[in-house]
C-alpha cells in the first residue's frame, strides 16, 4: 500500500516537474482570461448596444460611436487628456531627469536626498487630494495666500475653481507626487554607466552639457523610452486624483476621458456609450504606445 | 572650484527637498493646530503648540480601526496573490520555451494598456451576479487584476537578469524545479520581489474607483473612500480630516522606509535593464 502511495506520489512530481514550465503559468493565464479578457469582451459587444444601467438592451451597431464623436463633451475630454498626459508625463520627465543629473553617483547625503525626495510617492492620493485642497483654499490656503502677498495676485485665487488654472494646476499636483520614481529610475540608470566612458569625456576636456549629450543621454535613451512609454499609460488612464480633487470640474474644464466614461456609466446609465468611449481609449494609448516603440525601439532585442 | 560646485548643489538640493516636502509638513502642522489657529488670517507657519482633539475626533466618531483593518486585509492580500501568481509566471517565461509563449508575454503585456475604467461596468455585471459586490474578495479579484501585469513584467525582467548556469547546476544536483525556484531564485529575487511589493501596495492601498461603485457597506469600506466621505459632505471638517490624513499616511511612509533600500535595488536592476 505505502509503495503503491510512493510510487503515486513519485509519477504525480515526475509529471509536475517534467511540465513545470507550463504548470505554474496556467494561474495567471486562467486568471487574465477570466478577469480580463472575458470582460473586455463584453465591453466590446456592450459598446454595440444601446444597454443602460437599467433594463434590457439591443443591438445597435456603431450608432454609440456616431453619437460620441458628435459629442462636444467629448471632444473637450479627448483634448483635456491629451494635455493632462503630455504636460505631466513631459513635466515628470524633465524633473526627474534635473535631481537624477543632480544625485546619481555617491557623495555625502546623497542618499538620504534620495529618500526625502521620494516621499510624496508614497502619500496616499486621497491625502494627496486632502493636503493639496487644503493648500489651495481661497479662504485660507497657504498658497493662495503666498502668491498674493508675493504680488502675482490681484487677491487670493483658487486656481482648482478657475477654468484657466485648473488643469495647470493638477499637472503640477501630478508632477510633484510622479517625478520622483522617474528620478529613482533614472539615476538607477545613470549608475549602470561605465565608469571608462565618463572618464574619457573628461579627458577630452568635454563640459557637462557635452557628457550628457554624448555619453549620459545615449546610455539612458532606452530606459527613458520605458519610463515615458509606462507614464504615459498610467497618466492617460489615471483616475482618481482628478476625480477626487475637481470630478472633472469646473464645468468640464478638467474632465479627462476616464472621467467621461465614469460620468456616462454611472451619472447617466449609458453603459454602451461608456463602453464605446472606453474602446476608443484603447485605440488611442495602443497608437500612443506603438509610437514610443517606435521611436525608442523598445522591442528590439532583450538588451 | 570643485569645493564651490559641491556646496551650490548641496544648497540647491535642500531648498528643493524643502519646497517638495513642504505640502506633507504642512498637512503634519495643520492637524497639530488648534481650531482658531487652522484658519488664522494670514496662516501660521508652525503651531503654538500640540493640539491632538483632532485625531481623537476622528477616532471617536468614525471606525477608522475597522477601516484600517479592511484596507489592510485587502491590500495584503492582493499583494500575496499577485506576487504568487507574477513570480511563478515570470520564472516560466523568463526560463522555459513553448508554442505561443511570445504570445503569452504580448497579451500580458496588453492587459496593462487597458484603461482600469474599461473593465468596470463588464466587472460590475460579473460580479452581480456571482455575488462579489459588496465583499473584500471582489476588491482583491478586481486589484489582482491590474497588479498581476505590472508586478510579471517587473519581475520578468529581473529573474532574466538571474544566470540560469544557477538553474542547472541546481539541476544537475537533482533539484526539482520547485525547489530551484525555492531555494536558489526567490533568495535572489528578494529586490525584484521587493520592488513589486511595494507598487502593488501603494496601488491597493489607493484604489478608489473600483471601490466607490463595488461595495456599499460601511462597514467594508476601505480607507481612501472613507475618506473621501467624510470630505465630501455638507461641511467639510477640516480638523478631523488633517488628523486623519496623518494616520493614514504614516502606515506607507513606515513600509517604505523600511523597505527603501530593496526597492531602490530593485529598480536598478530589474525593470531598468528590461
Amino acid at each position: 500500500m505505502t509503495a503503491r502511495l510512493g510510487n503515486v506520489r513519485r509519477a504525480v512530481g515526475g509529471f509536475l516537474d517534467r511540465h513545470f514550465g507550463l504548470i505554474i503559468l496556467l494561474p495567471t493565464v486562467v486568471f487574465i482570461l477570466m478577469t480580463f479578457v472575458y470582460p473586455v469582451t463584453v465591453n466590446l459587444w456592450l459598446s454595440l448596444t444601446n444597454k443602460s444601467l437599467l433594463g434590457p438592451s439591443s443591438y445597435i451597431g456603431l450608432r454609440n460611436y456616431v453619437e460620441i464623436f458628435a459629442d462636444p463633451e467629448f471632444a473637450t475630454s479627448v483634448v483635456n487628456t491629451l494635455v493632462w498626459t503630455i504636460g505631466s508625463v513631459g513635466l515628470q520627465f524633465l524633473v526627474g531627469l534635473g535631481f537624477a543629473l543632480l544625485l546619481y553617483g555617491e557623495f555625502r547625503g546623497a542618499r538620504l536626498f534620495r529618500v526625502i525626495l521620494l516621499t510624496p510617492w508614497t502619500v496616499p492620493i486621497i491625502v494627496l487630494a486632502l493636503i493639496w485642497q487644503w493648500m489651495l483654499g481661497s479662504l485660507s490656503g497657504i498658497l493662495p495666500y503666498t502668491v498674493w502677498r508675493m504680488g502675482l495676485t490681484s487677491t487670493m485665487i483658487a486656481p482648482l475653481g478657475m477654468k484657466s488654472m485648473v488643469l495647470p494646476t493638477l499637472i503640477l499636483i501630478d508632477v510633484w507626487r510622479a517625478f520622483p520614481l522617474m528620478m529613482i529610475s533614472l539615476i538607477a540608470g545613470l549608475q549602470t554607466i561605465p565608469q571608462e566612458q565618463l572618464e574619457v569625456a573628461r579627458l577630452e576636456g568635454a563640459g557637462p552639457f557635452q557628457t550628457f549629450r554624448h555619453v549620459l543621454w545615449p546610455n539612458i535613451l532606452r530606459i527613458s523610452g520605458m519610463l515615458l512609454a509606462l507614464r504615459t499609460i498610467w497618466t492617460f488612464n489615471t483616475f482618481d486624483r482628478l476625480y477626487l480633487l475637481t470630478a472633472g470640474g469646473p464645468g468640464s474644464a478638467s474632465e479627462t476621458l476616464p472621467l467621461y466614461v465614469y460620468k456616462k456609466v454611472w451619472f447617466s446609465m449609458q453603459v454602451g456609450k461608456g463602453a464605446a468611449v472606453s474602446v476608443i481609449m484603447v485605440i488611442i494609448l495602443s497608437l500612443l504606445t506603438y509610437v514610443y516603440i517606435k521611436r525608442f525601439r523598445l522591442l528590439k532585442g532583450e538588451q | 572650484m570643485r569645493m564651490m560646485k559641491t556646496w551650490c548643489r548641496l544648497a540647491f538640493l535642500t531648498a528643493a527637498s524643502a519646497v517638495v516636502i513642504f505640502p506633507l509638513y504642512w498637512l503634519v502642522a495643520s492637524s497639530l493646530k488648534t481650531r482658531a489657529e487652522l484658519f488664522a488670517f494670514p496662516p501660521l507657519l508652525f503651531p503654538s503648540g500640540v493640539d491632538f482633539s483632532g485625531y481623537g475626533e476622528m477616532l471617536r466618531e468614525t471606525e477608522l480601526v475597522r477601516i484600517f483593518a479592511n484596507s489592510f486585509v485587502v491590500t495584503l492580500s492582493t499583494v500575496a496573490i499577485s506576487l504568487v501568481m507574477a513570480t511563478l509566471a515570470a520564472y516560466s517565461l523568463s526560463r522555459f520555451r513553448f508554442v505561443g509563449k511570445e504570445l503569452l508575454a504580448l497579451l500580458t503585456l496588453l492587459t496593462y494598456l487597458f484603461p482600469p475604467v474599461v473593465l468596470l461596468v463588464p466587472m460590475y455585471v460579473l460580479y452581480a451576479r456571482t455575488g462579489l459586490l459588496d465583499s473584500h474578495l471582489g476588491l482583491i479579484i478586481a486589484f489582482t487584476t491590474f497588479n498581476v501585469p505590472f508586478a510579471l513584467w517587473l519581475l520578468r525582467a529581473y529573474l532574466a537578469s538571474i544566470p540560469t548556469e544557477l538553474d542547472e547546476a541546481a539541476r544537475i544536483d537533482g533539484a526539482s524545479w520547485i525547489v530551484v525556484l525555492w531555494r536558489v531564485i526567490l533568495p535572489l529575487a528578494k529586490p525584484g520581489l521587493a520592488t513589486a511589493a511595494i507598487f502593488t501596495f501603494i496601488n491597493s492601498w489607493n484604489e478608489f474607483m473600483y471601490t466607490s461603485i463595488f461595495i456599499n457597506d460601511p462597514q467594508k469600506m476601505t480607507l481612501p473612500y472613507a475618506i473621501y466621505s467624510f470630505m465630501s459632505g455638507q461641511l467639510v471638517r477640516w480638523k478631523p480630516l488633517l488628523a486623519a490624513g496623518v494616520m493614514v499616511t504614516l502606515p506607507i511612509f513606515l513600509v517604505f522606509v523600511v523597505f527603501q533600500k530593496a526597492f531602490i535595488r530593485g529598480l536598478t536592476s530589474g525593470a531598468v535593464k528590461g
